[in-house]
């Protein structure tokens, strides 16, 4: 846990007379490109050093907001009388927009306003800031309400002009003292300043600084809570650099320069010219490619004082957005000149949708490997570094070397219409509901529950009067139209049967007409199959339920319902079929199916049909099958006593049957082991 | 991780392995049939290693190093294991033990085949003789190294398998190579999880090797050997070459530390363009388990979960969701090298549920059907901050900012009145960012420019250019404009009343 200081910055901007100064002119006028070309040009413009330190900082901002979404939280300060903050740490105020609609509320400094170098207003500015830095952000309070730890430690960055060693001094004294102050006063609970970075920038237009003895950009420990740099820069663009160069430092962030990108010009479409496009991002993205920087070629960046990766553009071929890369970190980027012709150019064509390579030198070897990609997500550009390197990955056996490499018929074709089924898609239902991925998870075991994988394991998918059951009972819900239609298929396959057409093979070819107990053991399977379909998808909705009662009906096996009382006719019934449940997987399957009310007359089963009820009323034979045991009656009216309590109520635990004794639950092992006392006690029987 | 084994050549590796004086234990002898050498059991035990590794990690890439005063890439680095044992075949000794000679060849072999990035399995292979003079282990621990420069600039796990009998009669006392080896580790920067030193137990002999060299094999080249699972019923023993790894990275804000189960449970599929090439922490190969080479046969005709889904996957460019951990995602994927070979990948993401921000938090995701269905995919998920590049911020640092931005504003101007809304768009942006920038010059500049501009209009421009520009250096002047809310509204004309 690194508690970074660039988690909280605050920038303390000057806003007495130092700042009104004009420091650099600036020429508006621009050539005409048509029109009379004799005219006066205009003078230049020259803006104040307020403007170029404002401008600087809302640069710096605007690159640290576009590269982090959330958790780098810059505030501003202004040193007026009485000093100003002009935003707060919540996400909706880290925005130049409203950065730079509050400045326009603080106005620029007037050059008539002095004060000097003890004046309060300066000193309330650095406790303003300090006392800020104090605050929570969303992220701190977050952690706090977690109960985690948290160390508070920021930046501030003081612009303004100094007037010597002894007044810069006295910024840092002010600075500690206030550090000590905020942390003694301080409850437990309350955040502490842990620690404090303090970035003074001195600008002036001329550039003066030889009374002040201090080194650039040099760590300079003042206490265990206060470290403080030191810059000078003239009032101008150059804040601009500074500003860009501590940017890159404060947030650890590289540039890379993408190199020969070819652009057409306005003015002659036919041709292109190549550009080169500046980019910053996250350091990390060059870092977890080599480890650091020394194999890259680097270049100074222009005017700049830091380097810049060059990479080479590789003109994109083909869709490679949609293949999949590997690739290590991805992180956003934003251009250097934002509004340049080229950098627009760039981003406009990666917000379109299409992405590109980017090719790296090593400068040790020479060697070039593609390295990196640059594509958007969703309004954003992100580079992703890929990986270059040699993996152990490459050239890895095919899958169909190993175990299951030789079977040919997988349903390819129908595990990938399943998966289309079960895509993935954000969850804009119920907010409060937590589990999403596992509705997801639990959709797709219903699907994968009775799946086949091959197309000789199954005799059931190869039918082609199966499907519109099939495509039903994928729903999440059955209209009665669906039922209607699952019904109709298991009625079309009965009817099959008594008919006794053939089935498709293995491979979809009808088996040979002739061996008909083959095609009895076929059809059996087919059943069973298809029992299995519609039971893997029966607890989806009482629809889905219905279809499998419907199936257990026609094939005369006992509906198995859930919290469902059961009267006494249908335990009764229950207790009858208790014998063809037992043997419905014998032989006789066949002929009990053909007894039900739906059959014609089919040969061997005839005589012995009496009457179509479902089997609860049947002929003599089925009598003896009440009784099979030979139970008295009281046995049988105790047994269904219980089972009738049973549904009633949840049994004491002492007193549940199990199997089909009663298991009494002993009291008083102790003393029994003891030998003091006799037999225990039986339970309360 | 690949591995190099670098054995040592000394002329030391000659010796016996049992000294004649021994009278009751029976001769062993080398699979050549000679009398058993040190570097016998030290080819005995590499073999016996490779073998392990060939069926524990197939994707393992092996080299072997000789190192004596010189050093010699005997077998470089390779999945063909019997070519890496026939190099065994014809081991010899040349001279004395020079380890910092065979360290920095080891050192120079790995940068040139894998650079950097990948951790490394080093395995020595010595009597634990320390040598003499520069380039020697001896050398290293009492002063420093001749040329090779420390520490090791890539990841690597060191083992160290020493042949020399542990027994007081041995000279070379056995504790004290185990120390200078220690010194050795300390001074290539390695830390103890990464090391081990391993000796024979017991008198030397081939069995006794295996078993040292089983040791060292348990440590590096174990199996990863989990289930894949699709719902709960489709479900395969798989293997996951290279061993995936559990996280433990300190962030910002938190320790993040996750296990690895041992099921990879499939919650559901997305297409390959929608998941977009996300940062992943480690990929890896999905091998459905085999149970051995005898039922390799039989195996390839049982129909396997791995392959099924491979082949859903593969004909609709999908890949699978899974779940790794708490709060530990991957995707499975058909991958291919070339053309003709196809494997089935896992990849890893970094632990959380937020790492890919066009996809969303991940256990956020729910049924695709759960939505009303549209045509367009839901990913990726559009971002609700709109950066810089998307949203043309006044920047004007550079001069040709400015100048570009006024171009602007003048080449409507003399397009009035047909583009009178753009016009007052432009110059209103451009009014607003110089209030806010403090940059009040800028008004009286651009009011100049307008004024200058009136008197520049060819004849042909409607009338209305030369009103609208007068009445805007007006504006400009005046002292409403400082208000950062106020907005130059366009001079109602006859010319553009309609328009307005």
């Amino acid at each position: 846990m690194s508690f970074p200081a660039s988690h909280k910055t605050v920038i303390v901007l000057d806003h007495g007379a130092h700042f009104a100064q004009p420091c650099h002119p600036v020429e508006v006028d621009v050539q005409r490109a048509r029109g009379p070309g004799a005219y006066i040009p205009l003078a230049p413009v020259s803006k104040s050093v307020w403007t170029c330190v404002v401008e600087a900082t809302l640069e710096y901002c605007r690159i640290v907001w576009d590269l982090f979404p959330v958790e780098k939280c810059i505030r501003f300060v202004v040193r007026k009388n009485p000093p100003e903050i002009l935003n707060g740490w919540k996400n909706e105020h880290q925005n130049t927009a409203s950065i730079m609609t509050a400045l326009a509320g603080v106005g620029r400094p007037t050059p008539d306003r002095k004060y000097g170098a003890a004046d309060s207003a300066a000193d309330g500015g650095i406790d303003l800031a300090l006392e800020s830095l104090c605050e929570p952000t969303e992220k701190q309070v977050e952690l706090l309400e977690a109960g985690k730890e948290v160390i508070n430690r920021g930046r501030m960055i003081i612009i303004t002009t100094i007037i010597d060693d002894f007044h810069r001094k006295k910024l840092i004294r002010t600075a500690q003292d206030k550090i000590l102050k905020i942390n003694q006063e301080t409850e437990d609970n309350d955040m502490k300043l842990d620690h404090v970075e303090l970035v003074i920038i001195h600008t002036t237009p001329t550039g003066m600084e030889y009374r002040i003895h201090a080194e650039q950009d040099m760590a300079e420990v003042i206490s265990p809570t206060l470290t403080t740099l030191f810059y000078t820069v003239t009032a101008g663009p150059a804040v601009s650099m500074k500003l860009l160069y501590l940017c890159l430092k404060h947030y650890d962030l590289a540039s890379t320069t993408v190199t020969g990108i070819p652009m057409k010009e306005e003015q002659n479409a036919s041709s292109s010219a190549n550009y080169d496009v500046e980019l910053f991002h996250q350091a990390e993205s060059h870092k977890r490619l080599l480890g650091d920087f020394q194999d890259m070629v680097l270049a100074t960046s222009e005017g700049n004082e830091y380097q810049t990766c060059k990479l080479k553009w590789c003109t994109p071929r083909g869709s490679s957005a949609s293949e999949l890369h590997h690739c290590s970190a991805a992180f956003r980027i934003t251009p250097t000149e934002v509004n340049s012709r080229q950098s627009s150019c760039l981003t406009n064509f990666l917000l379109s949708g299409r992405s590109v390579m980017l090719e790296m030198q090593r400068r040790s070897s020479g060697v070039k490997t593609i390295s990196h990609m640059l594509t958007s997500h969703g309004g954003e550009i992100f580079i992703h570094t890929l990986s270059s390197s040699r993996s152990l990955l490459e050239d890895p056996p095919s899958i169909s070397e190993g175990p299951g490499g030789r079977v040919t018929d997988y349903r390819i074709r129908e595990l990938s219409d399943l998966i289309k089924c079960n895509l993935l898609a954000p969850f804009f239902g119920d907010p409060t509901d937590k589990t999403p991925l596992d509705k997801a998870q639990s959709r797709l075991t219903r699907f994968t529950r009775f799946l086949p994988s091959t197309i000789s394991s199954t005799t059931l998918f190869n039918l082609p009067v199966f499907e519109p059951l099939h495509a039903a009972m994928l729903k999440e819900n059955l209209t009665d139209e669906d039922l209607t239609e699952c019904r109709k298929v298991i009625f079309a396959i009965m009817s099959m049967e008594q008919k006794g057409e053939p089935l498709p093979g293995p491979l979809g070819q009808p088996v040979p007409v002739g061996k008909k107990s083959k095609r009895e053991e076929q059809y059996r399977g087919l059943w069973n199959e298809l029992e299995m379909f519609a039971t893997a998808h029966s607890e989806q909705s009482p629809g889905h339920q219905a279809v499998l009662e419907c199936l257990l009906e026609v094939r005369q096996k006992p509906i198995l319902k859930k919290d469902e009382k059961v009267g006494l006719d249908a335990a009764l019934r229950e207790l009858d079929k208790l014998s063809p449940m037992n043997d419905s997987l014998d032989k006789a399957d066949g002929r009990k199916r053909s007894q039900s009310p739906h059959s014609t007359a089919s040969g061997h089963a005839a005589g012995s049909v009496t009457g179509g009820g479902g089997g609860s009323c049947g002929p003599n034979k089925k009598v003896k099958l009440v009784n099979p045991q030979g139970h008295t009656l009281l046995q049988l009216y105790t047994a269904r006593k219980l089972r009738e309590a049973k549904l009633m109520h949840k049994e004491f635990a002492a007193r549940q049957i199990v199997g089909s004794e009663m298991k009494a639950v002993k009291l008083y092992l102790k003393l029994e082991k003891e030998g003091s006392v006799g037999p225990a006690n039986n339970g309360g029987q | 991780m690949p591995t190099v084994v670098l054995l040592d050549s000394s002329l030391s590796m000659a010796r016996l392995a049992i000294p004649k004086s021994d009278p009751n234990r029976p001769i062993e002898l080398s699979s050549t049939g000679e009398e058993l050498e040190l570097r016998h059991l030290a080819a005995h035990g590499i073999s016996h290693l490779v073998e392990q590794i060939e069926t524990n990690c197939k994707l393992e890439q092996v080299a072997l190093l000789q190192y004596s005063s010189h050093c010699e890439l005997t077998s470089p680095f390779s999945r063909d294991m019997d070519m890496l044992r026939s190099k065994l075949l014809s081991l010899s000794c040349q001279d004395k033990s020079s380890l910092e000679v065979g360290i920095k060849g080891f050192v120079g072999v790995v940068q040139e085949e894998w650079g950097l990035g990948i951790p490394v399995t080093l395995i020595i292979v010595t009597d634990g003789g320390l040598g003499y003079g520069p380039y020697s282990l001896y050398n290293i621990i009492h002063a420093n190294p001749t040329e090779l420069r420390l520490p090791i600039p890539f990841p690597v796990n060191v083992s160290v398998a020493c042949i020399n009998p542990d027994s007081e009669e041995n000279p070379e006392n056995l504790e004290k190579i185990q120390d200078s080896y220690k010194t050795l580790f300390y001074k290539l920067g390695l830390t103890e999880k990464q090391t081990s030193f391993h000796k024979i137990e017991g008198p030397l002999s081939l069995e006794a090797t295996e078993n040292m060299f089983a040791e060292i094999s348990s440590l590096h080249y174990n199996q990863w050997v989990g289930d894949l699972v699709v719902g709960d019923q489709m479900t395969s023993k798989i293997q996951v070459c290279p061993p995936p790894k559990s996280f433990s990275r300190a962030l910002d804000f938190s320790v993040v530390t996750r296990e690895l189960s041992k099921v990879v449970s499939v919650k559901g599929f997305m297409s390959q363009a929608d998941l977009s090439s996300p940062p992943v922490f480690s990929r890896h190969l999905i091998l459905p388990h085999s149970l051995g080479k005898e039922n390799k046969d039989e195996d390839s005709k049982v129909p396997n979960v791995c392959l099924f889904l491979h082949g859903g996957l593969k004909v609709e460019n999908m890949c699978a969701l899974v779940e790794i951990g708490e709060d530990w995602y991957g995707f499975v994927y058909p991958w291919s090298d070339n053309k003709k070979k196809s494997a089935l990948m896992l990849s890893i993401l970094e632990p959380g549920t937020q790492n890919v921000p066009w996809i969303g938090c991940l256990n956020r995701l729910g049924p695709a059907t759960d939505l009303n269905e549209t045509i367009n995919s839901p990913f990726p998920i559009k971002s609700d901050r709109k950066p810089s590049y998307s949203s043309s911020p006044v920047v004007w640092i550079k001069q040709t900012g400015i100048q570009s931005d006024i171009q602007k504003v003048l080449r409507h101007a003399r397009k009035l009145p047909e583009k009178t809304p753009q016009f007052y768009k432009e110059l209103n942006r451009l009014k607003r960012a110089a209030v806010c920038l403090g940059f009040y010059e800028l008004l009286e500049g651009v009011a100049q420019i307008c004024e200058r501009e009136c008197n520049l209009l060819p004849p042909n421009v409607s009338p209305d250019c030369a009103i609208q520009l007068t009445h805007v250096a007006k504006i400009l002047r005046s002292g409403d404009c400082y208000d950062v809310n106020h907005t130059i509204l366009p001079r109602v004309t006859n010319f553009n009343a309609g328009n307005i």
